[in-house]
């Protein structure tokens, strides 16, 4: 009986050396690699109940926080409804002038087109939700496509083309094959020093008054209140990124500055997806040359459109930068990815802005 | 009994866990093999976006047709491979958004070969921010008529470290064929380059070695050079052992004649070596690139403007070597230099020079151009070194002065360290 016992017990003995050995094995072989961070995109937006009542109509639940931006990046003329929802009991840091996101944030981004920009209460079209959710101190893209009676939105990695109508603020109906992008297609812009990050949500891009309840409210000032940023102190005298259309607020330097560095700089910096060109736009930069001013293509191959330089002073025709953001050609088009329409009031501030720049030609 | 319990135990516990590494692996393999047909488009895409790394895309005979692909690290170890580079074809025509067919961010040891990408609007291959990139067998090409809508760069490594291209073929760029630009290591070895406007180019690329290639029918075959701003200067280039032939196809590039562009570059140049730093340039054989069979310019030459626009760039070369090399050449220049403004300049320095009896009707322009712009007045103050036999014309074209100081004295250019 004590035999068998002992049997049993020496049975047991090796088969936890066994189960040992199973998780260290399991543990070395992802410690070969990369190691495993496991977010599972949900297949359905609603799965998340990030918002309450009709999916569509975006109302956020608790926790979820609508937010807005000074200067958005321009996608064929569709509006956007951001959201963003931080873990309970969490907060972003403030940390050098950057935001600190904790795990588990989940930035929330609606694409939607009125059918009648004049009057909005017509209703309205959502045509994809992008989600960035923050895990293990990655950010990860998912995207969600609606279907045709905006009940729901399905996850799907591979991107898609819809055709979408609406009428603009003149009047003019619109039509174009909109393109939602496909996940590569997200890295390749959301890209800093190799990884993914958000665009929007900075400190001086959030640097603004909005309308939430009766008086107007700085936004910093309302998610600090949110407990959503922690650690802000004299929001008076953080950087403000100008409005690009508000021309009573900022002059037409800060207003195309602020437009270059929300379209372009997400690439256009030393640590983005476009640090090989030489040409950085983001807001801060002061190097006339690396703004691209009479400095020449480094690899814009058909692109350049026959000119010299990317900026001639006093010269939009004779400048690439107008000349790319004015085009949809694919090799031409900039930015790459994200519009097949060309921006006509953001293509004419840049044209103002080139036109009034210090400076007669390039020599 | 109990012992050997004990003893399967623990020898199960190592076959485990050697079977992790994948350096027991036998060569070639790695830990998942991804196998398509054509077809199966949507599902290469959808494996390019979950890839994990440790991963070998396998693509089988056939053609495969895409808008354009993407490949985002980080992420280690990726193979993507087809069968042959003339059985195995990516076909992008018809693209209508993105920048290039193929593009690759972020991968550490990544391997392409045995495939053929054609047809893309913008470039055909571009590898981003690399390390340890193979590019073996590849071809990359427009097909038809060379022509200014074709895309830019075949092959195109940018901000890489150690790149390897071997076995390369390269047709029809608008811009260069094989584009190595601000990479750091990089071995351009057996491959070929025709109809494209350069051929081969290394650009801002420090430590490279361009050998045993071929590049004919471009307007120009193989440059060197650095453009200013970029995240380093280049240096440290070996070209030798290749053949560098029949390079007088007009320049198509789109920005024909722009300043710092490819449009730039004169039909008919054989090696073209701009701006940089200790270049070697040996054993070559550079024959019939009828304008410039071998050019060491200074960036002032292409952008005379670039002192006034960056005060802080250096636009002069330094330490280039010419040796060994055998160089001919027609006497009259290509019909492709008509309206190509720096290559009628040298047309029109030719018939100056001739017009004054400096060069007698039948001698054509010499085969090494030296633009002669230095840092400093003196002999050589850039120690430009050129050994070649007495066959191989020179000449110093006197840029800085309206080539009123031209010259045809090789000598003067000694060699005084061997490498």
């Amino acid at each position: 009986m004590k035999k068998v016992e002992n049997i049993a017990h020496i049975n047991t003995t090796i088969n936890i050396i066994y189960v040992l050995c199973l998780v260290m094995a399991a543990w070395g072989c992802t410690g070969n690699t990369d190691r495993e961070h496991v977010f599972v995109f949900h297949d359905r937006l609603s799965q998340y109940d990030f918002f309450e009542g009709e999916l569509s109509e975006l109302r956020p639940a608790e926790g979820v926080l609508r937010y807005e931006l000074n200067t958005p990046l321009f996608t064929d003329y569709a509006y956007k409804a951001r959201f963003i929802k931080v873990p309970k009991g969490q907060s972003i840091e403030e940390k050098s002038g950057e935001l600190i996101f904790p795990d588990g944030t989940v930035l929330i981004k609606n694409f939607y087109y009125h059918q009648d920009e004049r009057s909005p209460e017509m209703g309205r079209r959502i045509i994809e939700t992008r989600l960035l959710v923050k895990q293990d101190n990655r950010w990860k893209a998912g995207t969600y496509i609606w279907d045709d009676n905006q009940a729901e939105a399905f996850k799907e990695i591979l991107g898609a083309t819809k055709p979408v109508k609406w009428t603009d603020h003149q009047g003019i109906s619109q039509k174009i094959d909109y393109v939602i992008p496909d996940n590569n297609d997200c890295k390749s812009c959301h890209k800093k020093g190799g990884e993914i990050v958000p665009i929007g949500p900075k400190i001086a891009n959030l640097n603004k008054m909005i309308h939430t309840g009766k008086k107007p409210l700085n936004q910093l000032q309302y998610l600090s209140a949110k407990g959503i940023i922690k650690g802000l102190e004299q929001i008076d005298q953080m950087p403000r990124l100008p409005v690009w259309d508000d021309s009573t607020g900022y002059t037409l330097n800060e207003r195309a500055r602020a437009y270059l560095d929300v379209n372009c700089g997400h690439c256009h910096n030393a640590a983005g997806p476009a640090n090989n060109t030489a040409l950085f736009l983001e807001f801060e930069q002061q190097d006339r040359f690396k703004l691209g001013i009479c400095k020449g293509p480094v690899s814009a191959a058909q692109g350049s459109g026959n000119l010299k330089y990317d900026i001639v002073p006093g010269d939009p025709e004779a400048s690439i930068l107008y000349y790319r953001m004015n085009s949809t050609a694919p090799g031409v088009i900039m930015p790459e990815l994200g519009r097949t329409m060309i921006h006509s009031e953001g293509v004419e501030l840049i044209k103002a802005w080139i036109e009034n720049l210090e400076g007669e030609g390039c020599s | 009994m109990i012992r050997y319990l004990f003893h399967r135990a623990i020898l199960i516990c190592l076959i485990l866990m050697t079977g992790c590494t994948t350096s027991q692996k036998p060569e070639g393999t790695l830990g998942t093999v991804l196998v398509f047909s054509p077809g199966q488009e949507n599902d290469i895409r959808a494996a390019l976006i979950d890839i994990k790394g440790d991963t070998e895309i396998v693509l089988k005979e056939g053609i495969y047709r895409f808008d354009k692909i993407s490949l985002q690290g980080p992420v280690n170890k990726v193979i993507f491979r087809g069968a042959h580079p003339e059985k195995t074809i990516i076909d992008f025509s018809g693209q209508t958004s993105g920048g290039e067919g193929m593009r690759v961010d972020n991968v550490t040891d990544f391997e392409i070969r045995d495939i053929q990408l054609r047809e893309s609007v913008g470039d055909l291959l571009k590898v981003k921010d690399g390390k340890d990139v193979r590019f073996i067998n590849v071809h990359t090409v427009w097909l038809g008529e060379p022509d200014t809508d074709n895309g830019g760069y075949g092959i195109y490594p940018v901000l890489c470290e150690n790149v390897l291209i071997d076995g390369c073929y390269v047709r029809g760029a608008s811009d260069a064929g094989i584009y190595v630009g601000q990479s750091i290591n990089a071995v351009i070895k057996n491959s070929k380059a025709e109809f494209c406007v350069a051929g081969i180019e290394v650009e801002n690329t420090i430590n490279a070695e361009v050998y045993n290639n071929e590049a004919s029918n471009n307007a120009g075959g193989i440059l060197v050079f650095d453009h200013p701003g970029l995240k380093h200067d280049g240096r440290n280039v070996s070209v030798y052992r290749n053949h560098v032939h029949d390079n007088n196809y007009r320049n198509f590039a789109p920005a024909a004649n722009s300043a710092t562009g490819v449009g730039n570059l004169p039909p008919g140049t054989g090696v073209m070596v701009l701006r940089t730093s200790n270049v070697q340039v040996y054993e070559n054989e550079i024959h019939h690139n009828n304008t410039m069979s071998v050019g060491i310019l200074s960036y002032l030459t292409v952008d005379q403007d670039i002192l006034q626009n960056n005060p802080e760039f250096d636009p002069i070369p330094r330490d280039i070597t010419l040796r060994n090399n055998k160089i001919t050449k027609a006497k009259t220049f290509p019909r492709t230099v008509e309206g190509h403004t720096l290559a009628q300049n040298i047309v029109n320095i030719h018939q100056m020079l001739t017009a004054s009896g400096i060069l007698s009707p039948e001698q054509g322009m010499p085969h090494i151009l030296y633009d002669g712009i230095a840092t400093s007045p003196g002999v050589n103050p850039n120690r430009l070194c050129i050994d070649e036999t007495d066959e191989i014309t020179f000449i110093n074209l006197d840029f800085a002065n309206d080539h009123t100081n031209i010259h045809f004295d090789k000598s003067l250019y000694i060699c005084k360290l061997q490498p």
